[in-house]
């Protein structure tokens, strides 16, 4: 049966060229470990780790290379980050469309807390989106107290692909002197978006979704200023200042304790290295041309309705659809299994944004294009979709 | 002279090895010596017969000149 893999909001598939090769690479020629000896082989995978961060910094526009720290996924550097700021007493805001990789951590230290922790949700609209200029302003200053420490949000929705406004919350921030996390699981590697812009302290990002590399590898960059304050979520050892009964303070070691998912260093090294000499705006173009496309098809089918922005200026090619008159589930479960299109329905992980866009408890299918999808893909799966609903 | 610098992290090391090459130095990469302790395990090792005060950074933690299988601590502390 033919695959069309639509399921790019939850992991990439393909891969970017390379990426296979480069993690087979590893494990049959290199295999060494870092940090923990001087022979050519651990040398020689120490210089792919050192290139794999200052590519990274260079994607997120960050100076220093070392306040890159590799983690195993973004909900992990979301948890490093969550854990390792917050306090007792203090106040954190953040938005109704996150996933709950926020959520849950904010949830749980909340109940680590006994309560006392503060979590101020702003609302989006029926569009997953906040308002702007004035309207944003105020609603941020109103949730504003003399707690607040963090702005923490998704730069976009991973439900229904809506772009949120980072540049102003990051504005407010500094204002404000809080410090702006930011979940780019959805952005990293589809938008063209100068993160540095942004002097977040902490951009939050994973390997195998947008940026095309392998999963169990991601990352956080972070500012010298939250770093200097933030506790690591683990310890243990780092193959440096072994005498030391703490985790030593430089960074990355700070954040790395153990041994790093090496095989996949190497494929994320190859795959932003894929990205960067095919530039970023392409893959973005390619992927709204496609949406585009989708969505003008989505509009002349009757019993569909699309969730989220119609707008191209405002999301990705994540694209969330109810069918009112089928059962989701059902209508999912055969654009799979007879059409061999991979979608996703459900909550998504994200049940806040689902009750924000009115789509909680039965959800969305949602469909995610990548720019190795072609425009045959787009017809072939609309054909299915109008099938489906004719045969109910 | 042949100097020893010695860091903070692995990181370090590359950083530090990496800047050393771009400016046309050679260099080698080697075990701490026993005899001496840092963070790091991996020491670079290089020649320079100028003022080598203006190499040193944040990622070393030491420096040594080596005179006759000796290390003479030129920078941080023992």
């Amino acid at each position: 049966m033919k695959r069309i893999y639509l399921d790019n909001a939850a992991t990439s598939f393909p891969k970017a060229p390379g990426v296979a090769q480069a993690v087979y690479d590893y494990l049959t020629s290199v295999g060494s470990n870092i940090n923990r000896g001087a022979y050519q082989e651990a040398l020689e995978a120490e210089e792919v780790v050192y290139d794999t961060r200052e590519l990274l910094a260079e994607f997120f526009g960050c100076s220093q290379l070392e306040n890159v720290v590799f983690t195993k996924n973004i909900t992990e550097s979301l948890n490093l980050t969550i854990r390792g700021l917050l306090k007792l007493g203090d106040h954190i805001i953040t938005t109704s469309m996150e996933h709950n990789a926020v959520l849950r951590p904010l949830n749980h230290l909340k109940i680590n807390y006994n309560d006392s922790l503060d979590v101020s949700i702003l609302p989006c609209d029926q569009y997953g989106d906040l308002p702007r200029g004035q309207a944003l302003d105020t609603l941020l200053t109103n949730h504003l107290t003399p707690r607040t420490k963090a702005i923490i949000m998704t730069h976009a929705s991973n439900v229904s692909g809506t772009i949120l406004p980072l540049q102003e919350v990051s504005s407010f921030c500094h204002r404000h002197n809080l410090f702006f996390i930011i979940d780019t699981a959805q952005t990293a590697g589809i938008l063209d978006y100068s993160f540095g812009d942004l002097k977040a302290d902490a951009i939050a990002f994973t390997g195998h979704k947008g940026l095309l590399g392998p999963q169990g590898i991601g990352g956080v960059v972070l500012s010298t200023k939250l770093s200097s304050i933030l506790e690591p979520l683990i310890t243990g050892g780092t193959g440096a200042s072994s005498e030391d009964d703490l985790q030593p303070v430089h960074l990355p070691d700070r954040f790395e304790a153990g041994t790093l998912n090496l095989p996949g260093i190497y494929g994320l090294n190859s795959s932003l290295n894929y990205l960067k000499e095919l530039h970023i705006k392409t893959i973005m173009d390619k992927e709204l041309s496609l949406t585009e496309s989708f969505l003008n098809g989505i509009h002349s089918i009757k019993g569909v309705k699309l969730i989220g922005p119609s707008s191209l200026s405002h999301r990705t090619a994540v694209v969330s659809l109810d069918f009112p008159n089928m059962d989701n589930a059902l209508l999912s479960h055969k654009l799979a299994s007879v059409f061999g299109i991979t979608n996703r329905c459900g909550l998504h992980c994200a049940p806040l944004a689902h009750k924000t866009l009115g789509t909680f408890p039965e959800g969305t299918v949602r469909f995610s294009f990548s720019h190795f999808n072609t425009q045959d893909d787009v017809d072939y799966t609309l054909k299915a979709i109008k099938q489906c609903l004719q045969e109910g | 002279m042949e100097y020893l610098a010695l860091f903070y992290t692995t990181h370090g090391s590359i950083k530090f090895k990496k800047k050393l090459i771009n400016i046309g130095m050679e260099v080698e990469v080697l075990p701490v010596p026993r005899r001496l302790s840092s963070g790091c395990g991996v020491a670079v090792k290089f020649f320079s017969d100028q003022d080598v005060s203006s190499l040193i950074d944040q990622t070393v933690e030491k420096l040594y000149r080596i005179t006759q299988s000796e290390y003479q601590l030129v920078y941080g502390s023992e």
